[in-house]
């Protein structure tokens, strides 16, 4: 952690480095956490690089304090999830599109990978919004229970409870 | 029993991300491993099967525009401290260019309009360019410009009978006014000719969306004017509010600075300094001239 701190305060100096190492750390968590809530992969895209935009023109207001520097670039993506879904203009919202970019250049196994994350994305969606969120950003995004509590704003013992009743609704829903 | 079971997940879970392999991590709770191990399987699942990254080419070119927006700040304090005033703006003119000019995509959405997805890029690709501008004055140049784009897209949007855009750009201007109104009123009093030539530059962006509107209604079939009418009101009485805006804080600034000496010169008559003989200046047996302004002992 005091490596991050170091490249978040060399960051708040505009040291390009130290936001380009920030940006390859997290970008594919970003990007993967949005795209979970999205289900279309341009717009994943776009609202990522917003994330980095937006962290860029605020970074000054960034303290340790807050919480982990994890926590608080999540909390942009989803404040800006939030935001395109309040917008009238998402109401035509586009189609779900899991152009994925995997290793695999086998159509039919990247039907099944893409196959596989609308299963469960669908699934996600029936859970209630905290139990979504909880799972999203623990197993998703790959979130720590500490980063997860701060961003949620509950205790890590309430984090640790929500992802027990998420799993347990989720493999429910995702057993045959 | 269930706090236990989550004690024991969240201890799993921690393992496993430390490397630990399911088996090991169940073989540690055997009493409770007929409950962990779906939810555990459960965890693995999703994780797998989201494992997905960014397309390579989308990282390169986002990062690169990213960075390319770290150029203009790069020494702010050389910007602002040591460079003559009339280097600093050349320097700030730059920068804006080098901002404009620069990055494939953003100079792509930089063309779109406010009903448009990419337009959400181009806005908050100026705001991190005002945001990382170097001083006030800049900032409120950058405002300024961007009113100019506004009142352009306006135009654009209103041309090809796209009204909805409009509203957008109409909120996103009065963003950029009352910005440039906080910025400009809170010139210190020691920079009363910057403020002048900014409240100038203002009358002269509001001339000119004005004729900008103007023109481009004229133009404009009879059934689609009265939404462009009713935009170049709205967009009017933001400019005015901008303008009032300053204004009322100068004139505030004016009536303190009025009090402030008006409570001073009361102090004065009321607690007359006395000189070293212990005799006000009014009490000096001995003839002296009359000053033009305050006596030199005050």
């Amino acid at each position: 952690m005091p490596e991050e701190e170091n490249l978040v305060q060399r960051a708040q100096q505009h040291d390009a480095d130290a936001w380009a190492e920030l940006y390859n750390r997290y970008i594919d968590r970003i990007y993967r956490y949005i795209l979970a809530r999205v289900r279309n992969t341009m717009l994943a895209e776009d609202l990522a690089e917003q994330v980095f935009l937006k962290a860029l023109s605020s970074i000054s207001s960034f303290t340790w304090r807050g919480g982990p520097f994890a926590s608080w670039l999540f909390r942009i993506a989803h404040n800006l999830i939030i935001d395109y879904y309040r917008k009238p203009s998402s109401k035509e919202q586009p189609l779900p599109d899991w152009d994925l970019a995997t290793s695999d250049s086998d159509p039919t196994k990247m039907a099944e990978i893409n196959l596989t994350m609308e299963t469960v994305v669908v699934s996600l969606q029936k859970l209630t919004a905290a139990q979504r969120q909880v799972i999203e950003l623990r197993f998703i995004a790959d979130l720590s229970v500490e980063e997860t509590a701060k961003i949620m704003g509950k205790s890590q013992g309430a984090i640790k409870a929500l992802q027990h009743s998420a799993l347990e609704s989720l493999r429910r829903l995702l057993s045959p | 029993m269930e706090k236990t079971t989550e004690k024991a997940l969240a201890s799993c879970l921690d393992s496993i991300e430390h490397g630990d392999s399911l088996e090991q991590c169940l073989a540690r709770y055997p009493h409770l491993s007929v409950d962990l191990e779906p939810l555990l399987r459960a965890a693995l699942f999703v994780r797998q099967a989201t494992r997905v990254t960014a397309r390579h080419g989308y990282k390169v070119s986002s990062r690169n525009r990213i960075l390319s927006l770290l150029k203009p700040s790069q020494s702010p304090v050389l910007t602002r401290r040591f460079m003559p005033w009339h280097l600093r703006w050349t320097a700030a003119l730059a920068s804006l260019l080098v901002i404009l000019l620069g990055g494939g995509t953003i100079a792509f959405a930089n063309n779109s309009l406010p009903d448009q997805p990419l337009y959400s890029v181009k806005a908050a690709t100026e705001d991190v360019q005002i945001a990382l501008a170097p001083n006030d004055i800049y900032r409120a140049r950058m405002e300024m410009d961007l009113m100019d784009r506004r009142t352009d897209e306006i135009a654009e949007l209103a041309k090809q009978n796209r009204f909805i855009g409009i509203e957008r750009a109409n909120q996103r201007l009065a963003r950029h006014l009352d910005r440039f109104a906080a910025i400009t009123a809170n010139q210190e009093d020691n920079h009363t000719q910057t403020r002048a030539e900014l409240e100038t530059l203002l009358e002269r962006k509001a001339a000119r969306h004005q004729a900008v509107l103007e023109g481009t209604l004229g133009r404009l079939p009879e059934p689609a004017r009265p939404q462009l009418r009713n935009s170049i009101e709205r967009s009017k009485a933001s400019y005015q509010a901008a303008g009032q805006k300053i204004r009322e804080e100068k004139l505030q600034k004016q009536q303190k600075l009025q009090e402030q000496k008006k409570r001073l010169q009361e102090q004065k008559t009321r607690f007359p300094r006395k000189n070293l003989a212990g005799k006000t200046s009014e009490q000096r047996s001995f003839p002296v001239e009359k000053p033009t302004n305050e006596p030199s002992q005050y």
